[in-house]
Parts: structure tokens; sequence; C-alpha cells
């Protein structure tokens, strides 16, 4: 399978960041988890999943054009 | 004069002295700073100093400013500001690799070098540079007048806000002038660390001081009775009806494309020491962006509401609650707004001054079939750097209400520079001609929509600016003709060559 094809969950992590303005469940302050306000947790929980995305897609599915040779000798 | 005075006086000198210290010695290298390339963009930057001088970069005063006072007066709204730093990253893997390849093949410094090479166009490149110029003043204007205000607020007036703007351009000037990117990406190193260790304390600070620990502090804010922890769902919704969806949207997209295409941010990638080092910031910058900074942000602004301050100016709250609650720690937090404000001062000063002399000296000189020495371009190097800064400090001293609209506009301005670096890297059918039409309608529409507060359909001037931009650049590229192939190969070889992965490009 062409990993790339994963870069596309991409644009599903930027339509949920949007989904709390439109599913009423998603913009409420309850429940509270741990004392935090269920609008803050979703989206922090939802940021983490688009930054392991991130890390994901930086160790397998982009090119970093550079041999390893290139990772010395320089300052 | 007051003890407290006293102690902010001798903080501001201790911090000076930190920054000329790493600038001029732990971050000075000789060798780098007196060749062409090693002035602008350092001699290959490595994953730790370019982390953070990447984040140092991009988070300027707003993050102890803007954003706090928009999380205070206007809710939750602002957390696009750390869901889409994602954005950047994510443009940083598709771009950043790409750039630094071609950079390094063939000996591109500016953005403007890259878009020339491929579409092979002088006036494009003009047209790029100048459009980004305009749009570094009012930038590097902002910070300046922010580490203005900042200084002449912790010596209680002893520092004129005048002088405060002279002392940042100066300083910056100073060791730029000397050590050119590298020491600027040292001393962005110090200035980061120093900004995020000051922002976490801060944030202990409001939490301990709420009482009932984190779930106290969201309470209280609960309690306020604002509606600051809902979203907006319409123009005359709660929390004055200014994060609706369409601003989120439109104003973010700005935030990020704006952000990564900004040239002191596209010339980081150009700096790296590999293409492995980008993507290892591109896998990690995200996590330390919202977790790191963003989240103890919207912590800040928040604490101002559930510890009951009342400021006139929003964009005081996180010096106005400290300095209620611990006015010697409110010293340190201003000091955290000059080294977030300072170290982009110094980027912009050592992008500018590139983009003068690769862009416009360096071709002017070529015209006339004059060959340059090394120590001539670095020569021109240093008195572009005092002449911007000079030119900036003077539109500085006015003073300026509202940083983040003023930042969001260069934003918006920088933004417009995707539609050339898209199409020279993935749409064989762009030509100059569509390129440079996009790029010029976006950057028109902007400044037109800006200037008359034209939010048409509830989205803001910059999304219509890229939307223009798109357009023009589609349909006048299907127009006119393209490069040929034979220069496109010559352009991708690099890219080919060094190809590790399955990737797209238009090669």
């Amino acid at each position: 399978m062409d990993k790339r094809k994963f870069q596309w969950l991409f644009l599903v992590y930027a339509i949920g960041c949007l989904l709390p303005y439109f599913v009423p469940a998603l913009n409420s302050v309850n429940p509270m988890i741990a004392g935090i306000p269920f609008t803050v947790v979703t989206i922090e929980l939802w940021m983490l999943c688009g930054n392991l995305l991130l890390n994901w897609l930086s160790r397998n599915v982009w090119d970093p054009f550079s041999t390893d040779e290139e990772e010395e000798g320089t300052k | 004069m007051s003890t407290h005075t006293i102690v902010s006086l001798l903080a501001l000198l201790a911090y000076s002295a930190a920054m000329l210290y790493v600038g001029l010695g732990a971050g000075y290298d000789k060798g780098i700073a007196t060749d062409r390339r090693g002035f602008f963009i350092g001699g290959g930057t490595g994953y730790f100093i370019l982390f953070f001088t990447t984040a140092a970069t991009w988070f300027s005063t707003w993050i102890y400013m803007g954003a706090p006072g928009s999380f205070y007066k206007n809710g939750i709204g602002w957390i696009a500001g750390a869901s889409w730093q994602l954005l950047i990253m994510f443009l940083m893997g598709i771009f950043g690799t790409r750039f630094w390849r071609l950079s390094r093949s063939h000996g591109y410094v500016t953005p403007a070098d890259l878009i020339d090479g491929y579409y092979q166009s002088d006036g494009l490149r003009k047209t790029v540079s100048i459009g980004q110029l305009i749009f570094c003043f009012p930038y590097i204007m902002a910070q300046i007048s922010g580490v203005g205000l900042a200084v002449e607020t912790l010596t209680s007036g002893v520092i004129p806000f005048s002088i405060g703007c002279i002392y940042s351009a100066a300083i910056v000037c100073f060791y730029v002038y000397f050590g050119g990117f590298r020491s600027q990406a040292w001393v962005d190193t110090m200035q980061g660390i120093m900004f995020t260790l000051i922002l976490w304390v801060t944030v202990g600070i409001m939490v301990h001081n709420g009482g009932g620990g984190v779930a106290g502090f969201f309470a209280s804010v609960e309690a306020a009775g604002t509606k600051l922890l809902n979203y907006v769902t319409s123009p005359d919704g709660p929390n004055g009806g200014y994060w609706t969806w369409k601003m989120y949207l439109s104003f973010f997209l700005i935030q990020a494309i704006g952000g990564y295409f900004a040239p002191y941010v596209w010339q980081r990638s150009y700096a790296a020491k590999s293409g492995k080092t980008i993507l290892k910031i591109t896998g990690t910058l995200g996590f330390f962006y919202v977790f790191v900074i963003m989240t103890p942000v919207m912590l800040v602004g928040f604490g101002g509401v559930a510890l009951g301050v009342a400021t006139e100016n929003a964009d005081n709250i996180m010096v106005a609650t400290m300095t209620q609650y611990a006015p010697y720690w409110a010293i340190f937090v201003v000091v955290g707004i000059l080294a977030a404000g300072m170290s982009t001062i110094s980027s912009i000063l050592v992008t500018a001054s590139s983009l003068i002399t690769c862009d416009f000296y360096l071709p002017a000189m070529k015209k006339r079939g004059r060959e340059v020495e090394n120590d001539q371009v670095v020569k021109v190097g240093h008195i572009s750097t005092i002449v911007i800064a000079v030119a900036a400090l003077i539109l500085a001293m006015i003073r300026y209400q509202g940083i983040v609209l003023l930042v969001n506009t260069a934003l918006a301005g920088f933004m417009q520079a995707l539609t050339p670096a898209f199409g020279s890297l993935f749409w064989k059918r762009s030509t100059k001609w569509g390129a440079g039409c996009g790029f010029a309608a976006g950057i028109i529409v902007v400044l037109i929509f800006t200037a008359r507060g034209i939010n048409f359909a509830g989205f803001a001037p910059g999304f219509w600016g890229i939307v223009c931009n798109v357009a023009l650049f589609v349909v006048v590229s299907l127009l006119t003709q393209p490069v040929s192939d034979e220069h496109r190969k010559a352009f991708f070889a690099p890219l080919v060559a060094n190809k590790t992965r399955k990737s797209t490009t238009c090669e």
C-alpha cells in the first residue's frame, strides 16, 4: 500500500478541529474530566492525535532527500 | 527609585549581557559569519538549535500579549492558534525537505531564489521579494513596539517607550551584524528556553493562587458566567461572538500557511543540517507548540478570568495578573516578553537583509557583468542589516494598538507565496505569469480588505487574498507557457538523485 495516502488523514484532523462549532455535544463544558472542561479535553486529545500523525508521517512517508553522510561535517 | 525598579533594571541588564554573551561568544563562528551563505543561513544547523530558533522565531510577543488577551476576552476560540500550528508542521513536511535539498544543491539563500530558479524570471523574483519585504516591516515594527512597551512597563517608566524601542533594535542589530544567522539562532535558543520556562512558572503561580488546583481554576472560569469555555456558534453568541467557525477557519489558515511561508521560517528549511533534521523537527515541534507553549498560554488567559483580574487592555492580562499576585515575578514575565519579541526581530533582520542582498544587489551586479567577492556580499549584508533596523525603528516609534491584528496582516501577506512555491514543486503547468499575477493579486486584496476592514461573508482578508491568488494562478497559468522540460529536469535533478522514498514532485 502506498503510505503517501495517509497524508490525507491530516484533512480529517483539520475538519475535526471545526466540529465543536457544529456538534453541540463537543461544545459542552460538561462532563468535566479531572476538573478540566470537556471542550478543552477534546481539543487537546484531538491535537495529540494530529501530532502523532505528523510524527508517523515524518518517520514513514516524507522523504528527507538526504543521506547519512550529510548528517556529518557541518556545524 | 523603588526597589522593584532597581531589580527590574538589574534583570534587564543581566538579560542583555546574556544575549551578547551567547550571540557574540558561544554562538559566534568567524568562518560562518564571514561566508556569504553562512551569514544569511548559517553553516548547517543541527536539530536542537534549529528546533528552538524555529520556535522562537515563530512565537513572538503575541504568546505573552495577544493570545492570552484573546483567551481572556473572547474565550476558547483562540485554541485554533494551537490546533493549526500542526498545519505549519505539515507544510514543513511537504515542502521543507525539498526546499532544503534544492537550496543545498543550487545554492538558494532566499525564497525568491528558489522561485526564480524554477520560473527563470527575475521579475517574479523581485515581485515575491518586494511582497515579502513589505510584510516583514509590520512584523518587525510590531515586535519593536512590543519590546519598547515592555521595557517601559518593566522599569516603571524610567526607560521610556522610545528608548525601549532603540534598546531592542540596537542590541539585536549588534549581534546580528557581527554573527549573522548563527549568532541569532543561538540567542533564539536561549530566548526560547527562557520564555517557555517563564510561561510555565506563571501558570503555576496562577493555578496556585486560584486555589483548588486545576479543577478549581476552571470552575472559577466557568463561574465567571462569560461562557469563555464554549465555542461561539453564532456572531451574536456569548463572549463577544468573535471566534465563529469562519473566523476560526480563515484566521488560522492564515496563521499556518502565512506562518510557514514567512520568509524567515521558510529559510529555516534552507538552514538545516540535513533533510533528516527537518523531518525530526516536523515530527516533534508540533508537540512543543501545542502542549508546551499554547496550552499554558490558554491557561494564562483563563487565569486572568479565574483570578478576577480586571484590565482595560486585554493584551496586558499576563503582566497585570502577575503585578497583582507576584510583583517580583512580573519582572521576569516582562523579560519573557522581551525574549519572545527580540528573537523574532533578529530573525526578520537577517532575513530582510538577505532579501535585499540576494534578490536585489546580486542580480543588479550580475546584470552589469560584475563579479562580487564573498567579502563584498557580507558587507552588503551588514549594511542592509543596519538600514532595515533603523527604518523599522523609526516606523515603530509610532505606537500601535492590537499587535495581533498587525501581525495577522503580515501573515496574510506571507501566505500568498503558497502558489508560486506549490507551482514550482508540484504543478507542471504553472507559469511565471500565473504565479506572479496570483501573488500580486493576493497581496493587493489583503492590503485593500485590511485597510477598509472588510471581512466579506465573515471570512478574514487573508482568506479572500488566497482565494483570488489561487484562481488567478490557475487561470493565467493555463493560458501561458510553462518552463521547458529540459529546465525542469535540471531543476529537479537534486531531488531525483537523492530520493530515498516514494515522493511526489513534478519532475
